[in-house]
């Protein structure tokens, strides 16, 4: 019997760094990682690929997170997504759950938290 | 073939200058090519590292294993390394990260440079152990507040800062705002960095303010006589300002009671803080009665309570707002009007009716108002 196939994940994040670690920790969780680095790039492998989840970055460079959501809400309306940003940009975070967002976590973060969220909503959904 | 004397002096020059420029040239390709062969190396190293921290981080290496892989290197390559993930990692991963500079000798190295070190090296150990939260550290940075050098100040500001202690606080923040190297954004910009930790030193601070103001009606432009900041070091009423944004930067909405008591008793320059604070809040007191501020004397304040009114959308405030399209600052106009806009029906009313009217500057900011709503 073949083993199921494992669930892809976008992760859209423009730090190499960062995007890093959560793909790291997401690939050791069993999950297939997509990682991308700005926001066109993002918006093109949300629509175009079969995702199980995004998390999404606000501040990208080409297209805001923001303007990534607004899309992939029309295209996939309930496809999980948790959005990243600075506590700073709070207006940002509440157009985000406006939006449709279904979670959100304010950097600096634990992504072990994010895992746990991230796995909430897909059980969930 | 005899040369001229003069011309064989010229040639001479030009040898020597094209020699030099040859020299020069040659520097700059060497410097280019080993500053270029570093960033190489220097990528190479972080993609190793990439993995060894990551492969530590989430349990596959122990830290043993994971110093032993990286300990030895260039202390500045691996603050390098280590500070994007030190920036955006909370709770056990970055106590996790801390314990591993730790193990490699990266505190050790920037502690010695903070005690020992020339200025440019104080400076870096004071940025590289405030992000690594070492709190043994701290008194040292805060000696360094007291520095002369402007640079050395600014360093131990930031580290003092990003350590998240909350004592250093109010030091940092006197020696900034006492410092005239410093602008009150810049300052403001550093001390954000401490975060919203900090927010119950700065309402106790301001309930001390509070409790010293005179009772004063609105408008009238009286400090307090005592505070509790040195006035030899900074402006008290510049201090408080600062505390006030600072607030409003957090969004500490616990404040607001507090911001609303000393509103009361507020001079000019600290009403339109908190105006402002309300403002990045993006909430107001919930029995907040914006008329005087609306028709304050002061346009500054005029104008920050229209925006705030958007807040509150008290509809008593509407013949208040209604005034101030005919107001002799067109910024208190724009955003009187824009609070209208803001208003549904009543203040679109309004607009329509003064668009149609006489008065000349409150028709013109009408119609403005009118035609951005119907966008």
């Amino acid at each position: 019997m073949s083993e199921p196939e494992a669930k892809k994940i976008l992760v859209a994040e423009d730090d190499p760094g960062l995007n890093r670690l959560i793909s790291f920790k997401l690939e050791k969780e069993g999950y297939r990682v997509l990682p991308v680095f700005d926001g066109k790039e993002a918006l093109k492998t949300a629509l175009e690929e079969e995702i199980s989840a995004i998390v999404l970055d606000i501040m990208m460079p080409f297209l805001e997170g923001i303007q990534v959501l607004k899309k992939v809400r029309i295209a996939k309306p309930h496809l999980p997504v948790i959005v990243l940003s600075v506590k700073s940009r709070e207006g940002d975070l509440h157009q985000a759950l406006e939006l449709g967002a279904n979670d959100y976590m304010t950097k600096p973060f634990q992504p072990e938290k994010l895992i746990e969220h991230l796995q909430k909503i897909m059980r969930n959904n | 073939m005899v040369i001229d004397p003069y011309l064989q002096i010229l040639l001479i020059i030009i040898a020597v200058l094209a020699g030099m420029i040859i020299l020069l040239l040659a520097a700059m390709v060497m410097s280019r090519l080993l500053v270029s062969l570093n960033s190489q190396k220097y990528r190479l190293k972080t993609q190793e590292w990439e993995d060894i921290y990551l492969s530590y981080l989430y349990g596959d290496l122990s830290l043993e294993e994971a110093a032993g892989l990286m300990e030895g290197e260039k202390p500045y390559w691996l603050w390098k390394f280590f500070a994007p993930y030190l920036e955006v990692l909370d709770g056990h991963d970055f106590e996790k990260t801390k314990t591993l500079c730790r193990e490699i000798g990266l505190i050790h190295h920037y502690q010695k440079k903070l005690h020992r070190g020339g200025a440019a090296g104080k400076a870096v150990a004071a940025r590289v152990l405030g992000a690594l939260r070492c709190r043994e550290s701290v008194s040292e940075m805060l000696n360094l507040l007291h520095s002369k050098t402007p640079f050395l100040v600014w360093a131990a500001a930031q580290g003092l800062a990003k350590s998240k202690e909350t004592d250093p606080f109010f030091p940092t923040a006197q020696a900034l705002l006492g410092n005239t190297f410093f602008t009150y954004e810049g300052a403001t910009e550093i001390l954000a960095g401490f975060g919203e930790n900090v927010g119950p030193q700065i309402v106790w601070y301001l309930e001390k303010e509070v409790e010293q103001l005179p009772e004063v009606g609105v408008g009238q432009n009286i400090n307090s006589s005592k505070s509790i900041v040195r006035k030899d070091m900074v402006d008290p009423v510049d201090f408080r300002s600062m505390m006030i944004d600072l607030l409003g930067f957090f969004k500490y909405r616990q404040a607001l009671p507090l911001l609303q008591n000393l509103l009361e008793k507020a001079d000019e320059e600290t009403t339109v803080h908190i105006l402002k604070a309300f403002l990045n809040m993006g909430e107001v007191p919930a029995n907040l009665d914006l008329k005087p501020y609306l028709e304050h004397r002061y346009w500054v304040v005029r104008n920050f309570s229209a925006r705030v009114w958007k807040l509150t959308g008290d509809r008593q405030a509407l013949p208040v707002l209604e005034k101030l399209l005919s107001d002799q600052n067109w910024w208190v106009r724009f955003n009187a009007a824009e609070a209208l806009g803001s208003a549904g029906q009543p203040g679109l009313e309004i607009l329509k009716q003064k668009s149609a009217g006489d008065e000349q500057v409150a028709a013109a900011i009408s119609s403005y108002a009118l035609s951005r709503s119907e966008v």
